[in-house]
């Protein structure tokens, strides 16, 4: 099963899961969202920007610039087949687990096993 | 690679969750609207009055003009507070943020055209619960895209609205309630926010349940200790040992027993009919025995059903349900109508 190579990177996917529900934020809402460094975050960014996942929006209301980002159709779609190849693995694997074999608890963070790509 | 998929899974889905309930509520936004609606409900009977402005039409439109400034004053004050705080937080209005703002608006344009409305084809017993359930709805849709917190209180307040109607509270209580939830209760819920934390329902319950009582307890304990203590005890006169009395000096309760003749002098005005030479009586007869409390002669507003509690300003809700018209070569034009007067005792504790 081949998975996202831009998505299968726990910063990544978080930036996009949240852009897909909140439709659009800043840098710094992402930050606070996300609690990582400036640098890491950017970094990450300019990824998803170069894969044509994210758009950069320039907003100048009243006060300074605002830069929104938020997912293009193409990360939209490309989240939506990354969360459909998940599932399928799972599927995958519970038809190959014992009904009896104790299962880890879920947990919202992260997993380390999914490598930076 | 399972427990690995599982985990992203749910993490995603945490993430985009928090996407969508990225909203948030201000504090000074719950206190604004809340002082701003308590002290309009406060005032209520105080400013506006037929006394003051006797023309129906333009109390009605002094009473539109009135919410609708409070309103975009108010309004005005939250937004540039909001606008300047999300600056300095680099934060934006979001596409949904702008849409809930959009239905708070519209349920508080209803609540403002309800009330003008209320002064031309009546319905005024049910304005302050209509103003609870705007109320709740509006805090219950910002609630699905912010914080818990406020869908619960939201689901609350709605709850509070249709009791209210429900047990039949008088025209007082129904004040006291609704300013206490404006005045009291949103200023008590801005201090409960938490940011969308993740709470047990058994702690979002306890929350809720202890604001309901903040917000309840003061205005019905109002009703209660607002009644003399004498009161409480005093035994009433019967109608006969009254007038036989003669005396009208200090305080007295008076016991009506069903069956007393209560003239009721009626008082018609309109385009359609006057009332004639002879003086408009309706010969009622009470259904039910009353006590009535009177201070030097005059009546208080206060009663009670025997053996009840005495209650603060009791009310009569008076219903026409249908008129109808006849006319028939004996008897000539006729219009009956059906009329129905019903006690409404405070239900205070």
């Amino acid at each position: 099963m081949d998975l996202d190579a831009l998505l299968h990177q726990p910063l990544r996917t978080q930036i996009a899961a949240f852009l897909a529900g909140a439709g659009s934020a800043t840098f710094s809402e992402l930050k606070r969202q996300l609690d990582v460094s400036d640098g890491n975050l950017e970094s990450h960014l300019k990824k998803l920007i170069a894969g044509d996942y994210l758009a950069v929006r320039k907003e100048s209301g009243e006060g300074r610039k605002q830069t929104h980002y938020e997912l293009t159709p193409t990360g939209r779609e490309a989240l939506q087949s990354y969360i459909h190849a998940l599932q399928t693995v799972l599927a995958l694997d519970t038809r190959s687990t014992p009904v009896s074999a104790p299962s880890p608890a879920p947990s919202p963070a992260l997993h380390p096993p999914l490598q930076p790509v | 690679m399972p427990t690995s998929a599982s985990q992203q899974l749910n993490a995603i889905a945490s993430m985009m969750a928090s996407g969508q309930r990225n909203l948030r509520m201000e504090r000074w936004s719950l206190i604004l609207w809340g002082l701003a609606g308590g002290l309009l409900f406060l005032f209520s009977e105080l400013i506006l009055t037929p006394a003051q402005l006797p023309d129906l039409h333009q109390r009605a439109l002094a009473w539109l003009l009135l919410i609708a400034f409070v309103l975009g004053a108010v309004g005005t004050a939250d937004w540039h507070l909001t606008q300047r705080a999300k600056q300095a937080r680099d934060e934006v209005w979001s596409f949904i943020h702008r849409q809930v703002l959009k239905v708070l608006w519209l349920l508080m344009g209803i609540g403002a055209l309800l009330t003008f409305a209320v002064f031309f084809y009546g319905g005024g017993y049910m304005l302050y619960t209509a103003w609870l359930v705007l109320l709740g709805t509006g805090l219950y849709v910002h609630g699905l895209f912010s914080e818990e917190m406020l869908e619960w209180a939201g689901a609350l307040i709605i709850l509070i609205g249709i009791a209210m109607l429900a047990t039949q509270q008088n025209a007082e209580n129904l004040k006291n309630i609704a300013t206490s939830v404006f005045g009291i209760g949103l200023p008590a819920l801005a201090l409960m926010l938490d940011h969308g934390r993740v709470r047990s329902k058994a702690y979002r319950a306890m929350q809720t349940l202890g604001w309901a009582c903040l917000v309840l307890a003061i205005p019905l304990a109002a009703a209660r200790w607002s009644l003399p203590d004498h009161m409480m005890q005093s035994p009433a006169i019967s109608l006969q040992e009254y007038q036989r009395l003669g005396s009208t000096a200090g305080t007295q309760a008076i016991s009506l027993p069903a069956g007393t003749a209560i003239p009721v002098h009626m008082e018609i005005t309109g385009d359609l009919f006057e009332a004639g030479a002879a003086p408009l009586l309706l010969p009622l007869v009470l259904k039910q025995p009353m006590e009535l409390w009177m201070v030097d002669g005059k009546l208080t507003g206060n009663a009670r059903q025997p053996g009840s509690p005495w209650t603060k300003g009791p009310e009569t809700r008076i219903n026409i349900p249908w008129v109808k018209g006849e006319i028939s070569p004996q008897a000539g034009p006729l219009l009956k109508a059906s009329l129905v007067v019903q006690f409404l005792p405070s239900t205070a504790p």
